[in-house]
């Protein structure tokens, strides 16, 4: 930002342009990464028993990513899931679930935006931006964290069936919503 | 301390008067970066359980009661030992060989790797904690946009961090009000149960929404945006004890890396 002043030629009299975001928009952000950070401690607990890490967050990823765009599916993804990571306990991959969120959400929102929210982009974003957090948790896990090739495998199956179900609803979320409350979609 | 109630949220700050709640919220950002490089760093299993040690009398200076410090371990205990389990499995690499199932032999050498990174693992997730456990959420954002974050992404976080309970309880009565209604979510195969889940879902998301609104409203009320440069009614300063910590972090880090890479101690 400092640099941006320095080089502009009469920076004197000019009034700075506001720069953020609309209030409309921080509001939508701050709920939506909240929303995906209660949906996943929610959802992770009636899972537990059976099977460990799984939870519903990537649904509110995908709705985020869907219904706002890739820049709200980015951020709500990325903050939302890690701040879960850091309340569940599981701090030590609350840095990787930033950027492969994050990016699951930038990739979903970006395809589908860019197909007109057509059937087979949303499938298509759904499909890429899963892969997408799949690789990077396995990658993160295998070479960053080092637990271990074995270990970092073990995580790839539970991760393909949370992309499944998560894609799913989260595809169906913004169909219903879309379709029952269109007024308060527009972002 | 009753520090998870029955929404399954747990609120990680509690008061204290302890210096680590005392020092500057940037100066523990940093310790817990600093920490983390320097668990990457050590790639020796004794310095790191030194350094998972250290941890621990961080957390034990803050007075983390043992519940809590038991919440930062419930995840990651799990976590290392399927580590330990699973590494020498996939890695037949080096001699001696302890043992041989069929194709699987269990080396040594593969045992200690593994051990060294279950450590590394638990460093890195209990780290955080010093942080989680000692500073508000006002503090945390507060120092997280004066070190370059963009006050208005700063406010979006402060925005999510307050309402996170509110909606886990918005979650609490929904699922309340559809148990009532007979739906069962305990029960049945993962696919039932996330398909139950939806019926959670869309009424949490709408009232979500709603007060996404309401709040756009609050903020346009408050101007908002007003003016471009943000102002503070509350400045944090460095005082001379954060500075003293700060060194105390920055020596935590390039003492070990001077050992390590300078005078070639294998640490």
């Amino acid at each position: 930002m400092e640099s941006q002043a320095e080089s502009e030629p009469s920076p004197v009299a000019s009034p700075e342009p506001a720069k953020f975001v609309s209030p409309k928009t921080v509001a939508l952000y701050g709920i939506l990464a909240a929303l995906t950070a209660a949906i996943t401690i929610a959802s992770y607990l009636p899972f537990s028993p059976t099977k460990g890490y799984f939870n519903l967050g990537d649904s509110m990823v995908f709705f985020s990513a869907l219904a706002f765009g890739c820049r709200a599916g980015a951020i709500c993804g990325g903050v939302g899931s890690a701040a879960a990571d850091v309340l569940l306990g599981a701090g030590v991959y609350a840095p990787v679930t930033l950027v492969a969120k994050g990016g699951e959400g930038f990739v979903a929102g970006l395809i589908s935006r860019s197909g007109r929210g057509k059937n087979w982009a949303v499938v298509l974003g759904i499909a890429a931006g899963g892969a997408l957090m799949i690789t990077t948790y396995f990658m993160a896990e295998w070479l960053f964290l080092d637990v271990g090739f074995g270990k970092a495998l073990a995580e790839v199956p539970i991760n393909v069936a949370q992309v499944a179900l998560g894609g799913t609803i989260g595809a169906g979320l913004t169909h219903l919503i879309r379709k029952s409350y269109p007024s308060l979609l527009k972002g | 301390m009753g520090c998870q109630n029955m929404t399954g949220f747990v609120d990680l700050y509690s008061e204290g008067g302890t210096f680590l709640h005392r020092i500057d919220a940037r100066v523990k950002i940093v310790a817990v970066l600093f920490l983390s490089v320097l668990a990457f760093l050590l790639s020796n299993v004794y310095s790191l359980t030194l350094l998972l040690a250290f941890i621990f009398i961080l957390l034990f200076l803050a007075r983390a009661s043992l519940s809590r410090t038991w919440f930062a371990l419930r995840f990651v205990i799990r976590f290392m030992v399927l580590i330990v389990v699973l590494w020498p499995i996939f890695d037949p690499s080096g001699t001696p060989v302890w043992a041989t199932f069929g194709p699987v032999k269990i080396t040594e050498p593969a045992v200690w790797r593994g051990v060294t990174s279950a450590v590394r693992v638990g460093c890195l997730a209990c780290v955080w904690y010093i942080l989680m456990f000692t500073t508000s959420q006002r503090d945390l954002v507060r120092a997280l946009v004066k070190m370059g974050l963009r006050f208005d992404f700063g406010l979006a976080l402060a925005i999510s961090l307050r309402f996170l309970p509110t909606f886990s309880a918005t979650i609490d009565s929904i699922k309340d009000a559809e148990r009532a209604r007979g739906m069962e979510l305990d029960k049945g195969s993962l696919l039932k149960r996330s398909r139950n889940y939806v019926a959670i879902l869309v009424p949490t998301i709408v009232s979500a929404l709603r007060s996404a609104d309401t709040l756009s409203l609050a903020l346009h009320s408050r101007a908002y945006g007003a003016r471009a440069d943000r102002t503070y009614l509350r400045e944090p300063k460095m005082r001379r004890q954060d500075a003293a910590a700060l060194s105390v972090v920055i020596a935590l880090l390039v003492v070990p890396v001077f050992f390590k890479f300078v005078l070639g101690v294998p640490l």
